[in-house]
């Protein structure tokens, strides 16, 4: 199995923003999550990894090939936080205008998808909701069958129903062979639902990529007073947050171990989300 | 390279499908009520400025963005927005010169070299004017080089304001407008290459601008 995206020590310096040796990778027949608060270099790892943006470190392989070579990306879909065709467009225009792009574009399948998501070929794309421009978005990475999707944000903003037939539609496309998604979300249940890997950007870097699944079973929380958590060995002890309203709380690589080191502490399973706030709330203790 | 033309027409003419008829007709009636080949220029001037908002219709969409994902060079998305103004330009140029044809026809009026000679100075001048906008538009913005770009102008308009009168005196210029008049054609076509040479730079260093450009 090879990797469709394969990032390596990227980095990206603006003035206040540093992505810091961000490794990454995306292996085919994979969902993987891109997880960070507002801010923390989601989407700069997405623009670098489509070659909207120069890194000023590191490397960056998209289905083997630098992104920067405008082939690379002729086989990958790519659905930003909004549309990007002018709003006085409709769908039809949208048809001709990528069928003169995209070599490989189809558009039965694109007028397909959008009769599926009940869009009108001849409306303003300005007169859509927001989910109906999302839908319309990504009628428009499917309809060139890319073997890699790409999505910023795709679901940010939209009503649960809509949010679980996009979804859906990320679970088919995952079906066919060598295909492959990266989607960053600050969604977490989302993630949790489809994501086989979940990779965690905090304030410009990587501070993980694991398998969901096993993230979810292993990390727990341990939960319980101050003096009682500096029992926990340093090496077990991933994040660890003091003085809230529950007391102190550290997460931990593996709770059974947890377990059994402190038989008397609160030791919960654990979400995404708050993984999310533990790290956050490192930075504020 | 068709797709992008596409992209480029239909998001003008969906910008403009209710005023520019309106524009056509209207410098149509004008040019054929006060006998004024002057509306036709203006036409072609008008167009040319039109064909620039697409620059604006792509910032407020992030389609910039975009188009660094797709499998296109920067020299055809660059190329696209050139070719449009081409597009525009020759449009109104043959506009014009039909306008002013009739316009001649019904009256009985003389006067098709002016009216060559007008609507091609008007054409190179506004080439020229755009596409100088283009790769200052691309590093700053429409906005701005817009705004630039009418300091320049109200600079030259009020130094010509206030040393014209001294150019007129100038024993050099009265002899290139002699030589003008008498050698039209050469004049003409030196205008013209001139323009296309502006144009051929421009569009080499909008498409370096672009190319640096992080969205």
């Amino acid at each position: 199995m090879s990797d469709l995206i394969a990032v390596q020590g990227l980095v990206k310096r603006y003035s206040g923003f540093t992505l810091d040796r961000v490794d990454l990778t995306v292996p085919e027949g994979e969902i993987v999550g891109l997880i960070g608060e507002n801010g923390a270099g989601k989407t700069t790892t997405i623009k670098a990894v489509l070659g909207v943006i120069r890194p000023d470190g590191g490397s960056i392989r998209v289905m083997g090939k630098d992104p920067k070579d405008r082939a690379a990306l002729e086989k990958v879909g790519v659905v930003f936080e909004d549309s990007y065709f002018y709003g006085g467009l409709n769908a039809h225009q949208v048809d001709r205008i990528l069928s003169g792009i995209r070599r490989d574009w189809d558009s039965d399948k694109f007028q397909r998808d959008c009769r599926a998501f009940g869009l009108d070929m001849k409306k303003p794309i300005k007169d859509f909701s927001r989910g109906m421009r999302m839908k319309l978005s990504l009628s428009t990475a499917m309809a060139s069958h890319p073997r890699l999707l790409v999505m910023d944000e795709a679901t940010s903003g939209l009503d649960p129903v809509v949010r679980g037939e996009i979804l859906d539609i990320f679970l088919t496309f995952i079906q066919d062979e060598g295909c492959g998604i990266l989607l960053s979300s600050h969604i977490t249940t989302d993630l949790e639902r489809v994501a086989d890997q979940i990779a965690y950007i905090h304030q410009g870097r990587l501070l993980f990529q694991r398998n969901k699944d096993e993230l979810l079973e292993e990390t727990a929380v341990v939960r319980g007073s101050a003096s009682m958590l500096d029992r926990l060995p340093k090496d077990l002890v991933l994040v660890r947050r003091d003085g809230g309203l529950g007391g102190s709380a550290a997460l931990v690589k593996d709770g059974a171990a947890a377990r059994r080191l402190l038989p008397d502490a609160v030791v919960d399973r654990t979400s995404i989300d708050e993984m999310m706030q533990l790290y956050g709330g490192r930075d504020e203790a | 390279m068709k797709g992008l033309l596409r992209k480029e027409l239909s998001g003008l003419w969906s910008l403009y499908k209710k005023s520019l008829p309106m524009v056509a007709v209207l410098y149509a009636v004008l040019n054929l009520v006060t006998r004024n080949d002057f509306f036709l220029y203006f036409g072609v001037w008008v167009m040319l400025f039109y064909s620039l908002s697409g620059m604006s219709l792509d910032e407020s969409c992030g389609w910039g963005r975009y188009a660094r994902t797709l499998p296109v060079n920067d020299w055809q998305v660059v190329g696209a927005k050139f070719l449009v103004s081409l597009i525009y330009s020759g449009g109104a140029v043959l506009y014009g010169a039909a306008l002013g044809v009739i316009q001649r026809l019904i009256t009985g009026e003389q006067g098709y070299a002016d009216l060559v000679g007008g609507l091609l100075a008007v054409l190179v001048v506004s080439m020229v004017m755009v596409f100088l906008m283009y790769p200052m538009a691309f590093r700053f913005g429409l906005e701005k080089a817009r705004n630039g770009f009418l300091v320049v102008w109200v600079a030259l308009f009020g130094g010509f304001m206030l040393f014209g009168s001294r150019l007129e005196e100038w024993a050099p210029l009265e002899d290139v407008i002699q030589s003008m008049v008498l050698h039209p054609f050469p004049w003409a076509g030196g205008a013209l290459l001139t323009a296309i040479a502006v144009m051929a730079l421009c569009y080499v260093s909008s498409v370096q601008i672009y190319s640096k450009k992080e969205f």
